[in-house]
């Protein structure tokens, strides 16, 4: 009811992202990680939310690149090497006995060149992915997306997200600021002045916003509204626990911990639904095209899956490819042909 | 409608408010005149229950809107009968589109989809928003922002609306797009609506009514045309009034040009003041063919001019036309792709830190930017040692600039006027032949400003460069020599301001527009000649 016709479910999105990270893991190949990174560019470039979204998602694509480096001159300067095709020879130094397993220098072999290579652009090109996504979903409409007793902490989150372009306008102002008094842009004593300013604005910022939900009737108790937050906090810490002992293999700390963990959560959705008494304002819904957007990186990873053949999965990006070409509709899109 | 009943406000061992009442029809639309610190912006967060619950402090006394007691209710069914509109809506949007923000306040209040959807598009409609449904809220302009916030009061169908200086930050055209509708909301909704706001000759003919607030005098509702004979600076229509012997003040430019017949006689063949800058004067500041990118837009597109010593140059242009961007590359913090900027011969971007506060004084939009201390003492103090200047020179200034400052205060616990007061004098201890000030007059009661043009005229009349942005048409009309109006970051005209300003329509002073077909730009340079 009242959705609007010509936006793409963030959900959608997200699922897609999450099924391109399988596949990009499942392949484990350099020419398929590449081909993937060049999709996620692909789908920034056309469908980014905003200047800002796009200009995070180059620093993110300038750091992954800097991860790549970083994996590789790791692995052929301490790793041992494996292989046998030396392209060269470093000279080597002689470690103390007690830490064997990491060399110094020593032969660089084709085989670890090209491993290190390979693990560092998958590690990117799962990042870039998801990078894409953050920039292409505005955190406003995946809010709208959210279940409504999951609404006021999605809503911090929103309000921080958006919080922090104002901050580095408010710190980038400041620093002119010292800059016209004269001042040395570095040293200490100049640095927490800035700092005071830069929390100062952002404290009327905050109050500013706080008064405005104030007055449009965003009222809440304080009390539930901090014992929701702790619930949300802690589940979401436990399980990122739990989740991380998953490496050592399954166990009984593993499966209490996920438990209380959800527990956590659903108290935190209980306590939340018994007050919300918010509705929505035409919401997104789920459309067949939100299926097909999913569908294309579902069924790559399946195939590479099952018989981890390539060619299909690489048939399927282009033709995301060729959808990004074609173009989806999308809000943002429509946006910027109005404006 | 509203019925403030005897209401004593205390914060912090201070009365902000004492035993006021005040009673307001239905469909009255209210103007709130006073200076800073007179309590213009308390009395709306009383009325709209930020006071006490938000702010803190102790109130007594009844706040009824509609018959109905704020005692009585929720804060949330309050929200419902009054809706607020500030200074800045932007800092308090919460969705990214215009549509979902109009409806954030029904989404709140739980309405059903249906009627969300329905009294979406009528207050879309209303406010003559509906080509701009689909756009991000930050790429408007801020007329349209304000008509947003506006929107999104209005859904929740209230009964009051309160403005608390809605009109400061915008230029004049998108005030009166603001005031104008408001206006109209007040015919056709019979919405009843509560304005404060320093720049009264914006609304005042809209207004039905004018409580007069003063730190010292008793606060008084009077009619608009009584009261602008009661402000403590007359609007320039009235004066203007006043010079014809015109028995009556006139509200709008129309009624003066009637009244004004007799003064138009008197100056037929007298020639307004031309405050002509010689050709001869040298150019102290200078940007040629300068283009500056941001985010791969090109915010300023080869802009050219030049800055004569001992002259005042107002850049103004809509909001976001690039006045401010302008002001930031004349001093190097936008490096220039193309073209240059140039201080006294040095190239600006490479000045460094301790070259350029020698060089230019400067005044950014918000002073506190500026300070650096914990008492106002600290802060002269280091002023003095970073200009390389004798110990007390920046006092003494700020004790010229702005009297009766406490040494021992916390800068930031001046009043808006006082803080600009501070940021002049920082800027001007070091002598430096140029002075940049930007939106200097945002927030500015009329005293701050009549104080204002006396020091920035004295400055030029020392020989220094001054240079403003501003979209106080006011301002320029009274001070500048020399105008510059840029449009979406271009040049658009340049020239004396007697030329460019009388020509304009956008930016014509209210003097101009009253004594069309003359050209005379201020009620002073018009007194002047008289006498």
């Amino acid at each position: 009811m009242h959705s609007r016709p010509d936006s793409q479910h963030p959900a959608a999105w997200w699922v897609f992202a999450a099924a391109q990270a399988i596949a990009i893991t499942a392949a484990n190949a350099l020419g398929f990680s590449v081909a993937a990174a060049l999709c996620a560019a692909l789908l920034v470039n056309r469908f980014a939310y905003s200047e800002l979204a796009r200009r995070n998602f180059r620093l993110i694509a300038m750091a992954t690149l800097a991860l790549i480096g970083l994996r590789v001159i790791f692995q052929n300067l301490f790793g041992y090497p494996m292989g046998s095709h030396v392209i060269l020879h470093l000279p080597s130094a002689q470690l103390p006995s007690w830490l064997a397993g990491i060399r110094l220098g020593g032969a660089i072999t084709s085989e670890s060149l090209l491993f290190a290579l390979n693990d560092g652009t998958r590690i990117a090109a799962i990042a870039l992915t998801f990078a894409a996504i953050a920039s292409i979903t505005s955190p406003t409409r995946v809010l709208r997306a959210l279940p409504v007793s999951l609404h006021s902490a999605g809503m911090l989150l929103v309000i921080a997200v958006t919080f922090l372009p104002h901050l580095l306008a408010d710190v980038s102002r400041i620093r002119n600021a010292a800059r016209w008094r004269g001042q040395r842009v570095r040293g200490l004593r100049t640095l927490s002045a800035q700092l005071i300013n830069v929390a100062e604005s952002a404290l009327d910022r905050s109050v500013t916003l706080a008064a405005a939900l104030n007055t449009r009737g965003y009222i809440q108790s304080a009390g539930s509204a901090r014992l929701r937050a702790g619930l949300l906090i802690g589940s979401i810490l436990l399980l990122s626990f739990t989740t991380s002992t998953i490496t050592f293999g399954i166990s009984p700390v593993t499966v209490i911990g996920s438990g209380l963990s959800l527990a956590l959560m659903w108290m935190n959705l209980d306590a939340s639904s018994r007050e919300a008494t918010r509705t929505r304002y035409r919401p997104d819904q789920w459309a067949p095209r939100d299926t097909a957007l999913v569908a294309i990186p579902v069924a790559a990873a399946a195939i590479i899956a099952a018989d981890s053949s390539l060619w299909p999965a690489a048939a399927t990006l282009l033709a995301v490819a060729l959808a990004i070409l074609k173009g989806f509709p999308t809000r943002s899109n429509t946006a910027a042909v109005t404006s | 409608m509203i019925q403030l009943n005897k209401i004593t406000f205390n914060y912090s061992h201070t009365e902000v408010v004492h035993d006021f009442s005040l009673s307001i029809q239905e469909g009255e639309l209210l103007l709130i005149a006073g200076p800073t610190g007179s309590g213009k912006s308390t009395i709306l967060n009383v009325i709209n229950g930020l006071v006490p619950e938000f702010t803190g402090g102790s109130l007594s006394g009844s706040v009824r809107i509609d018959g109905v007691d704020r005692a009585t209710v929720s804060a949330s069914e309050w929200s419902r009968l009054v809706a607020t509109v500030t200074q800045s809506p932007i800092d308090g949007f919460v969705a990214d589109v215009v549509e979902d923000e109009i409806a954030f306040g029904m989404e709140t209040h739980g309405f059903s989809p249906d009627a969300m959807r329905q009294r979406v598009e009528e207050v879309l409609d209303l406010l003559g928003l509906s080509d701009l449904r689909n756009r991000h809220i930050a790429t408007l302009s801020g007329g349209q922002q304000q008509r947003v916030a506006i929107a999104a009061a209005l859904t929740l169908q209230p009964r009051v609306l309160l403005m608390d200086e809605p009109t400061s930050a915008l230029d004049p055209t998108a005030a009166d797009e603001v005031f104008s509708t408001v206006h109209r909301l007040v015919h056709d909704l019979g919405l009843t609506v509560i304005v404060a706001e320093h720049r009264i000759e914006r609304i005042i003919h809209y207004a039905d009514s004018v409580l007069l607030l003063d730190t010292e005098k008793a606060p008084i509702v009077l009619a608009p045309e009584v009261a602008v004979e009661h402000l403590p600076t007359a609007p320039a229509l009235t004066q203007l009034a006043r010079l014809a012997g015109a028995e009556k003040s006139p509200l709008t430019v129309r009624d003066a040009r009637k009244v004004v017949e007799p003064l138009r006689q008197l100056l037929q063949g007298q020639t307004p003041p031309l405050r002509l800058i010689s050709t001869e004067t040298p150019v102290v500041v200078e940007v040629s063919n300068a283009s500056v990118m941001r985010d791969r837009n090109e915010i300023l597109k080869s802009v050219s001019a030049q800055f004569k010593r001992g002259s005042i140059t107002a850049l103004m242009g809509r909001n976001g036309a690039g006045k401010s961007t302008l002001l930031h590359t004349l001093i190097g913090d936008f490096e220039t792709v193309r073209g240059s900027a140039v201080i006294k011969g040095k190239v600006a971007s490479t000045l460094q830190p301790a070259e350029l506060v020698n060089l230019v004084g400067i005044v950014p939009q918000q002073p506190s930017d500026l300070f650096l201390c914990d008492r106002i003492s600290d802060e002269c103090r280091t002023s003095d040692k970073l200009r390389n200047v004798a110990a007390g020179t920046t006092r003494a200034l700020l004790a010229l600039l702005s009297p009766a400052i406490d040494d021992a205060q916390h800068p930031r616990d001046l009043s808006e006027g006082q803080r600009l007061g501070l940021a002049l004098a920082i800027a001007l201890a070091g002598n430096p032949p140029v002075l940049l000030l930007d939106e200097p007059t945002r927030g500015l009661d009329s005293a701050g400003k009549l104080k204002l043009i006396e020091i920035l005229t004295a400055a030029a009349a020392d020989g220094r460069t001054v240079i403003l942005a501003t979209h106080d048409v006011e301002l320029a009309a009274e001070i500048a020599d020399e105008v510059v109006v840029l449009s979406e970051g271009e040049v658009v005209a340049a020239g004396p301001a007697a030329d460019v300003l009388t020509a304009s329509t956008m930016f014509a002073p209210i003097t101009t527009k009253v004594l069309a077909p003359l050209r005379w730009l201020s009620v002073n340079d018009v007194r002047a000649s008289l006498n």
